[in-house]
């Protein structure tokens, strides 16, 4: 009897460890066996009126793609893979890669309101997602994707109107003698940006390195007595700017879309105070 | 029989039209408050409609607004002190901002605040309200009913100039103006989706009820 009994604990005992071992985060604690043919890898692009940018002011920046294939593995909420779009690139497809054993079972937006992103599956039976930004406000949201095997990626997605250069490459450097950060910023070729009386206007905080700060406007760059401009069939762009020094560490830009006299047509560069430029590590956060 | 098809597939292209055109609708701020009872920390609430997803603040000082005899040195009196953008939740937003300093918002001196959709549509504005939460007594009562009376003229004197700094927050470059029939032609503006949309089911319901008189007569006729 009391052979049984112990038996019979026993048995618990492995019961209760098999339990506990699957309550642990499976993540953290339990490793991963990778089939060596297991691949993570999902596809981004444009859906819409697709912006394809490829003019440049001059050669200091460059333009982010608008397409993407990426390899999602071993990313997290906190250190998730990142692309780079165009605002007004208002709707975006996920899609597994055909080398993906797993599909796609659902994708959240993390940290925003319910209604911030759209987010829908295909009914093509082709186990795409549409995301679908419904306001400028959100340059940067991170997705958590779940697939069949309940495996989880995370994808931030930033959203830019503004692309950040400068006409120096250290800040201390002696010259040019003015350095300047430009704001190159692409919109829908239907705003206003190319005509005579530019509507879009950018506000800009400069932060110094004792941390007191100011507001401004930034200058518009001239191409003579005009407007600096590009102008295509889809998108245009124009260049603000602003002079820096050596005491300046981060500078935001902030800008207003066109908009008639006493009612305002919103921002375009996103959440927060804009987008912020960090002088010394010239890195652009949306 | 032949002209009812052709007015019931012209009813479905036109459904089908009135469903793919998505207007941009631009929200609007309902309501805005904004207090302070240190004259450094301000809290600001108010409420929107359901399309608004996100607002854009902007704070400005405004100093010795009695002095200020031109458009042009009341536009330039407004000095920024805060700019940001939050997310609305359940069509309401409440933040406090620290300013990161005192400000004398007695006498001819303020605080403004200005909100307006992220997506665009109309704004509000407000006077920061000063808050006396300190304890009460003949002599503070005294002080608070002084402030109270200040604050009240700054209002007024604000309010009188709410669209050209409105204007001033927004450009540079326009010419600043109070005309109200622009304003109107604006929100006429915006709101040409929804209008074109309701004439659209307007039609429809129209061509439906056609429809069916139509096949009544014939009834009607056949009986």
């Amino acid at each position: 009897m009391r052979k049984v009994n112990l038996k019979f604990k026993r048995l618990i005992c492995f019961f209760i460890a098999i339990i506990l071992l699957f309550c642990l985060d499976k993540n953290n604690y339990l490793h991963q066996v990778k089939a060596d043919n297991e691949t993570h890898v999902f596809n981004i692009s444009p859906v819409g009126k697709i912006y394809t940018i490829t003019e440049k002011f001059d050669n200091t920046y460059s333009i982010p793609d608008n397409n993407y294939t990426l390899d999602l593995s071993n990313t997290s909420r906190n250190s998730p893979a990142e692309i780079t779009e165009f605002i007004y690139q208002t709707k975006l497809k996920i899609e597994p890669n055909t080398t993906n054993n797993a599909t796609i079972t659902n994708i959240e937006a993390l940290d925003v309101n319910e209604k911030a992103v759209t987010i829908t599956s295909s009914t093509d039976n082709d186990n795409s997602y549409t995301l679908e930004f419904n306001s400028f406000f959100y340059d940067n949201v991170v997705f958590e994707i779940t697939d069949s095997e309940n495996e989880k990626y995370y994808l931030k997605i930033n959203r830019y109107a503004a692309i950040i250069s400068t006409n120096f490459d250290n800040i201390d450097d002696p010259t040019p003698t003015t350095k300047k950060v430009f704001a190159n910023l692409y919109l829908d070729e239907k705003e206003e940006a190319g005509s005579e009386v530019v509507n879009l206007t950018t506000l800009i905080k400069k932060v110094y390195n004792d941390n007191s700060y100011d507001f401004d406007y930034a200058s518009v760059e001239l191409n003579g007595s005009q407007n600096l401009v590009i102008t295509t069939n889809t998108y245009r762009a124009c260049q603000f700017s602003t002079e820096v020094d050596s005491n300046v560490k981060e500078v935001y830009f902030i800008t207003t879309r066109p908009h008639w006299t006493s009612k305002t047509n919103g921002i375009i560069t996103g959440s927060g105070m804009g987008v912020k430029y960090d002088i010394s590590t010239k890195k652009t956060t949306y | 029989m032949k002209k009812t098809k052709i007015i019931f597939l012209l009813s479905l292209v036109i459904l089908i039209i009135s469903t793919l055109y998505v207007p941009v609708k631009a929200g609007d701020l309902l309501s805005i408050e904004a207090t302070t009872s240190d004259t450094r920390n301000i809290h600001i609430s108010g409420t929107t409609d359901s399309d608004v997803y996100a607002i854009i603040l902007r704070i400005y000082y405004i100093e010795n607004a009695d002095t200020l005899t031109t458009e042009d040195e009341f536009i330039a009196a407004h000095k920024t002190i805060d700019v940001r953008s939050i997310e609305v939740t359940n069509n309401t937003y409440d933040l406090t901002i620290d300013l990161g300093q005192e400000f004398n918002i007695f006498g001819y001196n303020g605080l403004l605040v200005y909100a307006s959709d992220y997506d665009g549509g109309s704004f509000k504005s407000t006077i920061v309200q000063y808050i006396n939460t300190s304890p009460t007594n003949s002599d503070s009562d005294t002080t608070s009913n002084k402030e109270e009376s200040n604050t009240i003229t700054e209002v007024t004197t604000a309010n009188s100039f709410e669209e050209n700094i409105e204007t001033e927050a927004i450009s540079i470059s326009e010419n600043v103006t109070t005309n109200t029939q622009n304003e109107k032609a604006a929100n006429d503006n915006i709101d040409t989706g929804d209008f074109s949309k309701s004439v659209f089911y307007l039609i429809l319901l129209l061509i439906v009820l056609g429809v069916i008189i139509l096949e009544l007569n014939k009834n009607k006729k056949q009986l």
